[in-house]
């Protein structure tokens, strides 16, 4: 007890919590004045903004705490591995188109595959397209969700569960598209045609072989390069990505380059012109004829070019990530900086 | 204190009275919080203390005269003198053309001001404050330091480190609580003795 007999413990708790504020310059001139109202009555509170103003006022002045900043972690604060801990590891929009793109290609199919009868499945395609697009785009977010709280957790980072993710939900969308689905073809053409059924795999195998490579696993790698990074294995980050034969990458994320994702983007461009023009030059006359066309090539340009858009972000984050490790490797140890440049 | 009845009965007796010692007590324990109050408020040192001792010998003044009505707290009337004092000095300081002091004032006085602020500081407060800066997250420490040290607002620091400004407001937010907290923490560990420069033997 002090001298008047006042108490030792703060009273009024609820004013206890302007503590912080107060001694930071955070609190409006109303709050201001009843807390130092309060400052008057309660010395457990006078003793707290007496000793938090002396740390502020050093906070504020002492340019020595900038001391306790390293080199190193003000890198990573400004580079791709200071936001692993944001939502989606600091990729939200990339990780909302990927979603998108994904979606829409299994969205699309569903109205190339219907559009040759647009008269009789019109209504259908645009209700299924639709619903498709929901849950592919759903599942898509979740996947990625479990892919970066994988690569924030600090556990093992396996792309496993995500893929596992996508793969359930494109199993479960199968299974009822081919409920409903007619099972006899649409499209009319000079060579006999797949049933619409059938016809709807076909697009989910294309989906597949579009999304994996180009808009999932870039995503997943960098998310893991990142972890590396935030952990301090900056070293192994720079040999892999300078593609060193040293360099090991980790478990279960092999790192695949730029060129051979470009490589394989253009022989499926090959592929896909051969099939498509062989297609476009058999098909028999029909009423939605042109429309069917138009799909088709909606559905080419949303694959081709959410590809490249992918493809582009990924070469662009392992540039980042590769100029991050470099620094990061330039500050922590100056005498084993390597003898190139930076891309 | 002055909130509880019995002591604020107490008190506004002793003074009533003018014993030198509740007036001592009273005085010890009001003044160094109303000088803290106008530092707060911008004032220099000088002017805080002059109207912390303007506003005691008001306070005590009217209480000896009867004006004190017990209507509300003690604490709340000796700060609403406090306010009004601070608001009279701040009006006339801008009608006799003064700025208020800035950090960034190129005024020799002024400058010296921000060192006197270091100065004030002791050489272990200086090495307690980065010692609980290390017990901080690396991105809390660094939207930190830039925004107490650098001056820099949010908006600035979220375009730095390509943050949105909602988040960097909030990891500023949550920085200076987990200070607070980490320097509550770090205060309860026992100390080792310390050189003149506040670093350990």
């Amino acid at each position: 007890m002090n001298t008047f007999g006042f108490p030792q413990q703060c009273v009024a708790p609820r004013l206890a919590e302007f503590v912080t504020p107060y001694c930071f310059g955070d609190i409006s001139q109303v709050e201001r004045e009843a807390f130092e109202q309060h400052l008057l009555e309660c010395d457990y509170c006078w003793t707290e903004v007496q000793r938090l103003a002396d740390c502020v006022k050093v906070l504020r002045s002492d340019p020595s705490v900038t001391s306790t900043v390293s080199a190193g972690e003000l890198i990573g604060a400004l580079g791709l591995s200071g936001r692993l801990d944001e939502r989606f590891a600091g990729h939200f929009k990339h990780v909302l188109l990927v979603s998108t793109a994904f979606a829409l290609f299994f969205a699309v199919a569903v109205f190339v595959e219907l559009a040759y009868q647009f008269d009789r499945f019109g209504q259908l395609a645009t209700l299924l397209a639709s619903l498709t697009w929901l849950w592919i785009f759903v599942t898509s977010l979740i996947a990625c969700r479990v892919d970066t709280k994988g690569a924030q957790s600090g556990g093992a980072l396996t792309v496993a569960r995500p893929l596992a993710v996508l793969f359930s939900s494109t199993v479960l969308l199968c299974g009822v598209m081919m409920v409903i689905l007619p099972s006899t073809p649409t499209v009319v053409a000079a060579f006999q045609t797949f049933p619409v059924t059938l016809g709807f795999l076909k697009a989910v195998f294309f989906a597949w072989l579009f999304g994996l490579p180009f808009l999932f696993w870039p995503l997943h790698f960098v998310l893991s390069m990142q972890r590396e990074l935030a952990s301090g294995r900056h070293r192994g980050v720079l040999k892999l990505l300078t593609h060193s034969q040293e360099a090991l990458p980790p478990r279960d994320t092999p790192y695949v380059r730029v060129w051979v994702l470009f490589v394989f983007l253009a022989a499926l461009s090959l592929l896909n012109y051969a099939s498509v023009s062989h297609l476009f030059d058999n098909l028999l006359p029909g009423a939605y004829k042109t429309l069917f066309m138009a799909l088709v090539m909606l559905r080419i340009t949303i694959l081709f070019g959410s590809s490249a858009l992918g493809l582009w972000w990924y070469a662009r984050a392992l540039t980042e990530l590769k100029r991050e490790a470099f620094a990061m490797q330039t500050f922590a140890e100056p005498e084993s900086t390597p003898h190139r440049s930076v891309q | 204190m002055l909130g509880d009845d019995t002591a604020q009965l107490a008190l506004l007796t002793g003074i009533q009275r003018g014993d030198p010692q509740v007036l001592t007590a009273f005085d010890a324990r009001v003044r160094p919080r109303l000088i803290a109050f106008g530092l707060k408020r911008g004032l220099q040192r000088q002017d805080a203390e002059d109207v912390a001792q303007d506003t005691l010998v008001a306070a005590i003044r009217q209480i000896q005269e009867g004006k004190f009505e017990n209507r509300g707290t003690l604490a709340a009337w000796t700060g609403s003198i406090f306010s009004r004092r601070v608001n009279d000095f701040l009006r006339k300081q801008y009608r006799d053309q003064r700025t208020l002091v800035h950090f960034e004032s190129t005024d020799p006085e002024i400058k010296s001001a921000a060192l006197q602020l270091l100065a004030d500081t002791t050489a272990e407060t200086q090495f307690f404050v980065r010692e609980v800066l290390k017990a901080l997250p690396s991105r809390e420490r660094i939207v930190l330091i830039l925004n107490l040290l650098d001056g820099r607002p949010a908006h600035e620091i979220a375009q730095m480190l390509r943050l949105g400004i909602k988040a960097t407001e909030a990891i500023l937010t949550s920085a200076k609580k987990q200070f607070r907290q980490l320097a509550n923490e770090v205060q309860e560990k026992p100390r080792p003795k310390r050189l003149s420069n506040g670093e350990p033997l």
